[in-house]
């Protein structure tokens, strides 16, 4: 019992520590209109370079966006380049966390989706999110002629709302994945549990994994996963808190194709966007996913520490969602509607 | 980048270390809003510095997103009234990024000015671009032949582009004789340091003292030089 009680309050405090680290990444934009799209994340490292290029790429494009959503008044031509351009930019702006990427990651390694699954998931957010640009830009510039202050106040509230929701998804789950992992803890020796192991003739990635798994065939809940075919629907929870902020670029070009005239321009691009955000969320959950798949394979048949590491692995997974949902939830808070 | 920037760069740290945690990879900061600017620098009658008057263009695409829903009488046009509201919300936004706005002398950290808030601002719109006007006094007259004097406008972060504008870049009001500018535009940043710098989140304000190193070079500066 008092591992028990430790390693929740380990928990606890990880998570907390996390969360307060992390509470200062304000939003605010420095002329007060059109949230930017926040982002945590500095790269280092060899990847460094990419990353960069991404970025000066994404602002290319964006630049060049507005040229074309222009130029489209005049030549319906430019349609083709528009949907190009918007699908790069989707695709290179994607790497921001607005766009979900790392909540539906780390959920997707938390809750042990499919690879199939997690694509779905992927393309689903960067819609949901599009259409909420659409839907915001439709009701509150087209139908309302809200103002800019009014749309960045409007953009606000939805912004807590999701960080507010992908926080709770997050406690959820490391709940539920500390319970588990502390109920794995005490049972014996590796020996025993790898003795268990041979005679599992069937994968468990599939499934969430419930704090027996690797030590027999009790399958018994786990109190974050349900599990099976019901794990798709509460997934829709993840991808509803990540979509419902909208992309700002998105609203941008939205309301500057409305102010051309050619709204459903914008809306097309919208929707273009999507579908290169979709894809470039897909690619690293599928990463991510596989390598969850290749670690739960491992766990399966080997020594039972392994599953152990992969529970561990969920947890972390699942810190992760936590603590980007109230980190976010501190910095728009901060910034104020 | 000559002016060594007043900012604390803890919280960047934090921040930084902070992303490193939660996400591998991100592109954020890139500029997001393109601005053309307009300095004149403000003396007063003992010859000192008492202020700079910007006028800040921004590109097409943010003008269009500001500016919806301020036309209140639907007469197509935007008066200086019907622009009053946003005018409040940018310089009242602006407080907490310096004004992108930094004076001193070049190559002493501890010499610099100090604005107050801004005052006399309004924006004018041409039909596609907005361009906001506004003052920033400093708390004290600044000598500027204590040193070489600089003004430098210039978002470090780079979520804003600031561009010194072709004509009109900058004009001496009301300055003693033997006062004249020397205006150099940041150079660009090299592909190397862009790419750094597009990956600090657009929300970071605070950078490194070593990431601000880097950006040497690249502040568009103004400098006052007063025989
Ligand atoms: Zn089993
Ligand atoms: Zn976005």
């Amino acid at each position: 019992m008092i591992v028990r009680a430790d390693t929740r309050f380990v928990v606890l405090l990880a998570g907390l520590a996390v969360a307060c680290l992390l509470a200062d990444t304000a939003a605010a934009n420095p002329f007060g209109v059109a949230r930017p799209d926040p982002s945590v994340a500095v790269q280092s490292g060899p990847l460094a370079g990419l990353f960069g290029w991404i970025a000066a790429k994404q602002s290319e494009f964006y630049r060049a966006l507005s040229g074309l959503v222009a130029a489209f008044r005049t030549d319906p031509g430019a349609g083709w380049a528009l949907a190009g351009l918007s699908f790069l930019y989707g695709l290179f702006h994607a790497a921001g966390p607005g766009h979900g990427k790392v909540v539906i990651t780390s959920y997707l390694v938390a809750t042990g989706e499919t690879m199939r699954r997690g694509i779905v998931l992927s393309f689903a957010a960067a819609f949901v999110q599009a259409l909420t640009a659409i839907a915001m830009v439709t009701v509150l510039t087209v139908i309302l002629r809200a103002t800019s202050i009014a749309m960045t106040q409007a953009t606000g509230f939805v912004e807590i709302a999701s960080y507010a929701l992908i926080a709770l998804i997050g406690a959820r789950l490391v709940y539920g994945k500390s319970l588990a992992l502390i109920a794995k803890m005490p049972v014996g020796s590796p020996q025993t549990v790898a003795a268990g192991a041979p005679g599992h003739g069937h994968h468990h990635h599939h499934h969430g994994h419930g704090p027996d798994c690797g030590c027999g065939h009790d399958h018994a809940p786990d109190p974050a996963s349900l599990g099976g075919p019901f794990s798709l629907k509460r997934a829709w929870t993840a991808v509803l808190a990540v979509g419902i902020r909208p992309c700002t670029g998105a609203l941008v070009v939205l309301v500057f194709a409305f102010s051309q005239g050619v709204y459903a321009v914008g809306v097309a691009s919208t929707l273009a966007m999507a579908v290169g955000t979709g894809l470039a969320v897909a690619i690293l959950a599928a990463l991510a996913v596989g390598a969850r798949g290749f670690a739960a394979r491992l766990a399966d048949d080997g020594a039972g520490w392994a599953a152990v590491g992969l529970q561990t692995v969920e947890l972390l997974a699942a810190l992760a969602v936590c603590a980007f949902g109230l980190l976010m939830l501190g910095g728009a808070l901060q910034a104020g509607l | 980048m000559y002016l060594k920037s007043v900012r604390k760069s803890v919280l960047a740290g934090a921040a930084v270390a902070a992303g490193t945690i939660v996400s591998a990879g991100g592109a954020g900061a890139h500029p997001h809003v393109w601005v053309d600017s307009r300095s004149d620098i403000l003396f007063n009658a003992d010859g000192a510095i008492s202020g700079i008057r910007h006028a800040w263009t921004f590109d097409e695409m943010f003008s269009a997103y500001a500016i919806q829903g301020l036309d209140e009488d639907n007469d197509g046009k935007l008066t200086r009234e019907e622009l009053q509201p946003l005018a409040q919300v940018n310089v009242e936004s602006l407080n907490e990024f310096d004004y992108f706005t930094y004076l001193g002398v070049i190559g002493v950290d501890e010499v610099y000015g100090v604005f107050r808030d801004p005052v006399d601002y309004w924006l004018d719109y041409d039909g596609t671009k907005l361009t906001l006007h506004f003052t920033l006094p400093l708390t004290e007259p600044f000598d500027p032949k204590q040193g070489l004097t600089a003004i430098e406008v210039y978002d470090p972060t780079f979520f804003v582009d600031f561009q010194l504008a072709e004509t009109d870049t900058a004009l001496l009001v009301d300055a003693p004789s033997g006062c004249r500018l020397d205006i150099e535009r940041a150079e660009g940043f090299d592909t190397a340091t862009a790419n750094l710098l597009s990956q600090f989140p657009a929300d970071v304000r605070e950078l490194p003292p070593e990431i601000l190193e880097l950006t040497e070079g690249n502040a568009n500066t103004i400098k006052v030089v007063c025989e």
